[in-house]
């Protein structure tokens, strides 16, 4: 009896943890989501109010976003530079991995300790001498400074490396002895078997790409060119002084619903990412 | 092309290491405000990285539990960690403010007097701290989640036949066998940590008086809004150095978990 008490007390507890906890991870984003909707008064109220009166909803903060911010286009620039980071990125990984676990080449193990060594190579030492290279080149406010200096990641380099070392050489044998050449043994042999990883690289790199932040907002001049969270970034500064809250909570609200709905769709595939990029 | 940005990368910084470059180094070796950055950046590390690990081994202990929804709750757990700093950055500026933040308002209501979060020297820095460890938690803790389901079941299974129950069978079983994942995580906060950057310049811009200038957002101040590329790119390969140091440090302290 005394027992039952105790299991149902511990599983009580569990439960009140969790909710507690899922309610401050939570919060943040319900009060950005009724603060997006709320006229300026409500949001200032004193006490605030933490339920939204559908009367005093508004849509008038989006609308403002709309006029000020070329947001289509910030979204479609977003979209675009994350399309070419993981294009780039899964193929010239692919490729690379792909040489540095299967093949014989003279200097292997000291371009692998470069890829190591890069991996743990910190971003502010390129963000300057990267940002004057764009200058001279005359690239700032392109697709490409935005694309091309951080498309390859050598993390995927390394985590495709460790899942080709795990396939025996056997298959690549077979195929080469059908005849196929090391293009085809990659994309059609190797590749499917390690699919997994290359989903992890897929997610991870649109994550980074759709949240990077300091290299896009140093490449980056005109509000055209400029990926969803710099134009957000811009906006909120350029109000720094006396912000219009309203407007602002109505972008920030904006700028994560890709991730949230790939993540939605994919929340499996989405962690086990994470958890592989944390685990190595 | 990584060789290719490498390569230019490090063309570029040779030229600092002229003359010229030599006595930014000099400079910077006596800049006061580099060495309260460096202070900053541990200060943050102290507070943010144990408490977010431990956070995070309880969560991802919770989440292994028997529960209903865990999906859900992973979930939402999960929302901070996908979430771009910048947006989680100034929905916290927001919520921290002084006078009308909510933050202020809820601990009003508990009797506590509004705190200056982000408008005093001496909140500044926990204040970032914080809200990293709200983004770190739920991270943490689906990593051990992960670590812990991976833990041979055998020896949990052996252990509570011998009688280990609650918390004697955490501390004496599974804290020793996550070890490694501990100790990776350890190691990587830290780097994560001496790279601070975007929450506090969004949400201090380093301020008030430097309380939470990180070295990173120096760097970039001094690059970007001052146009000192050569002393920025100083403070970028002594930064760059610290990093390596302190994890070969922290990798050899902890080597044996591996």
């Amino acid at each position: 009896m005394e027992y039952h008490i105790k299991r149902h007390l511990n599983r009580f507890l569990i439960y009140l943890i969790l909710i507690v906890g899922a309610v401050l991870a939570f919060f943040p984003f319900y009060w950005m989501v009724i603060g997006s909707f709320k006229q300026e008064w409500d949001l200032f109220r004193w006490p605030p109010s933490f339920i939204l009166t559908p009367s005093a909803a508004t849509l008038k903060n989006y609308v403002t976003v709309f006029q000020r911010v070329p947001v289509g286009r910030m979204y479609f620039n977003s979209a675009f530079v994350a399309l070419g980071r993981i294009t780039l990125n899964l193929f010239i990984s692919l490729l690379t991995a792909y040489a540095l676990a299967k093949l014989r080449f003279p200097g292997k193990s000291i371009l692998f300790s470069l890829v190591l060594l890069f991996m743990m190579l910190p971003f502010q030492l390129l963000l300057v001498p990267l940002f004057l290279l764009m200058d001279q080149y005359g690239w700032l406010d392109t697709y490409q400074a935005l694309i091309l200096p951080v498309a390859v990641t050598p993390f995927s380099i390394f985590l495709l490396r460790q899942a080709f070392m795990s396939i025996p050489d056997d298959y690549i044998e077979a195929a080469k002895i059908d005849g196929a050449n090391q293009f085809y043994i990659l994309f059609r042999v190797v590749a499917p078997m390690v699919r997994p990883i290359i989903w992890t690289v897929v997610i991870i790199t649109f994550y980074w790409a759709w949240n990077d932040f300091i290299w896009p907002n140093v490449a980056v001049v005109h509000n055209e060119m400029a990926p969803v969270p710099v134009g957000l970034f811009r906006f909120f500064a350029n109000q720094q002084s006396s912000p219009r809250w309203g407007p602002i909570v109505a972008f920030t609200t904006l700028v994560p619903i890709p991730v949230i709905v790939l993540f939605t769709i994919a929340q499996r595939q989405f962690i086990e990412a994470m958890v592989n990029v944390g685990l190595k | 092309m990584a060789f290719w940005v490498s390569l230019n990368e490090w063309n570029m910084l040779e030229g600092t290491y002229t003359w010229v470059g030599f006595t930014r180094y000099l400079r910077l070796f006596r800049d006061p405000i580099f060495y309260q950055s460096l202070k900053n950046n541990f200060v943050y590390i102290g507070i943010q990285v144990p408490i977010s690990i431990f956070g995070g081994i309880l969560l991802g202990r919770l989440l292994n539990q028997k529960i209903r929804a865990r999906a859900v709750f992973r979930g939402i757990y999960f929302l901070p960690v996908i979430t771009s700093v910048v947006v989680l950055g100034i929905i916290w500026s927001w919520m921290y403010g002084t006078t009308r933040g909510v933050i202020n308002y809820l601990l009003s209501r508990i009797g506590i007097a509004p705190v200056p979060w982000l408008t005093s020297p001496k909140w500044s820095m926990p204040s970032v701290a914080i809200m990293k460890i709200w983004t770190d938690i739920p991270f943490y803790g689906v990593l051990f989640l992960a670590a812990i389901q991976s833990l041979p079941a055998e020896v949990l299974e052996a252990a509570k036949i011998e009688g280990a129950t609650g918390w004697d069978l955490f501390w004496r079983i599974e804290i020793p066998l996550l070890s490694p994942t501990i100790a990776f995580s350890i190691v990587m906060g830290t780097i994560w940590g001496l790279q601070l950057f975007t929450e506090p310049f969004l949400m201090t811009g380093g301020g008030p008086m430097n309380s939470s200038q990180t070295v990173t957002l120096y760097l970039y101040r001094e690059g970007f809004t001052w146009g000192r590329y050569t002393y920025a790119c100083a403070i970028g390969v002594v930064s760059a150095l610290i990093v390596f140091v302190v994890s070969y440090i922290q990798r050899r302290l902890t080597e044996r978990f591996y």
